[in-house]
């Protein structure tokens, strides 16, 4: 069955994948349109370079279209994509040097919270550790459970807990500088 | 539920939003042009991997004397027919005469290189014609 590209844009994504998973690669393209941005996202999130990430990412995509016909439709075929790039991404790092002592890596220089403009995200990751980016951006990113993140990185369960916990608090302090007093929201009229 | 709490939802919410990318477009195409090659390299190797055990097949056949042991076949059944119920069958070897084991294996190469070429393209063509689907 062929369906134009028109009708493509119509389909839901688990349909796509269906027709991807019989060798529609049309049908894969559409996916590729709606998804690539956040995949590629987050591995640049995860600290790639954006010709690294894009590489990553390509892979990614063409693996995720060989094993098309495993994905169950458990969770979003976005959330899937991003999990098999952040894993590629692992592995492609870990053949780096530095990347072997990713634990002990070292902080970035500090930036001070700027008052006066809220920092989006990918500014605020800026200011997390390498390490601290990873499981942060794997966790909340790519939706893996800390035990995976921990079994991906070689990393006790205990400091992947500890580095996400601390990356939160980091962003926390980036993405919510002004003090909880003058963060609540006023009501008319109460 | 505490701010901690919200604040995780918060920061999956901002994970959930994927930054601007003005080259989609571009990357989607790399993607399926990279695709194409790969399938296309499949086809390709799928249809040698086909001709050359085809090949193999025909040849493995032929040495084992597959055409001139038909004839003894057909001449054995002829036989055993013709003296069970008296009615004499017409044998290929009759037909071609009694150069016919020669001639036979010759006709038998002849018809096994071109069924198997025509199976051969018949493969290939539908190799094409679902790589373009």
């Amino acid at each position: 069955m062929t369906v134009s590209p028109s009708g493509l844009s119509r389909l839901h994504d688990t349909e796509l994948v269906a027709f991807a998973a019989a060798g529609g690669r049309a049908a894969f393209g559409e996916l590729v349109r709606r998804h690539s941005a956040s995949v590629r996202g987050l591995l640049r999130r995860m600290g790639a370079e954006p010709a690294l990430a894009d590489d990553v990412a390509q892979d990614a995509f063409i693996q995720a279209f060989e094993r098309c016909a495993d994905f169950r439709g458990e969770g979003t075929f976005s959330a899937w994509v991003r999990r098999i790039a952040a894993r590629l991404y692992i592995k492609r790092r870990q053949k780096d040097a530095r990347w072997t002592d990713l634990d002990a890596a070292e902080e970035p220089d500090t930036l001070m919270p700027d008052h006066g403009r809220a920092l989006d995200l990918d500014d605020a990751l800026k200011s997390l550790s390498e390490v601290e980016r990873v499981c942060v951006s794997l966790c909340h990113g790519a939706g893996m459970t800390h035990s995976e993140i921990a079994a991906a990185l070689n990393l006790p369960l205990g400091t992947v807990k500890s580095h996400v916990k601390r990356g939160l608090d980091k962003l926390r302090t980036r993405l919510e500088p002004r003090p909880q007093s003058e963060r609540r929201p006023t009501h008319v009229g109460s | 539920m505490s701010d901690r709490d919200a604040f995780d939802g918060e920061i999956e919410r901002l994970f959930a939003r994927p930054p601007e990318m003005n080259d989609g477009e571009l990357f989607a195409k790399r993607i399926e042009r990279r695709l194409a090659g790969s399938s296309r390299l499949r086809a390709v190797v799928l249809t040698c991997a086909g001709l050359l055990g085809g090949v193999f097949a025909v040849r493995a056949a032929l040495e084992a004397g597959l055409g001139r042991g038909l004839i003894r076949i057909s001449d054995g059944y002829s036989n055993l027919a013709s003296s069970a119920s008296g009615i004499r069958l017409t044998t290929v070897t009759d037909w071609l005469g009694s150069g016919a084991p020669l001639a036979l294996s010759g006709i038998s190469v002849a018809v096994f290189w071109l069924a198997s070429g025509l199976m051969i393209v018949a493969a290939a063509v539908a190799g094409w014609q679902a790589d373009q689907a």
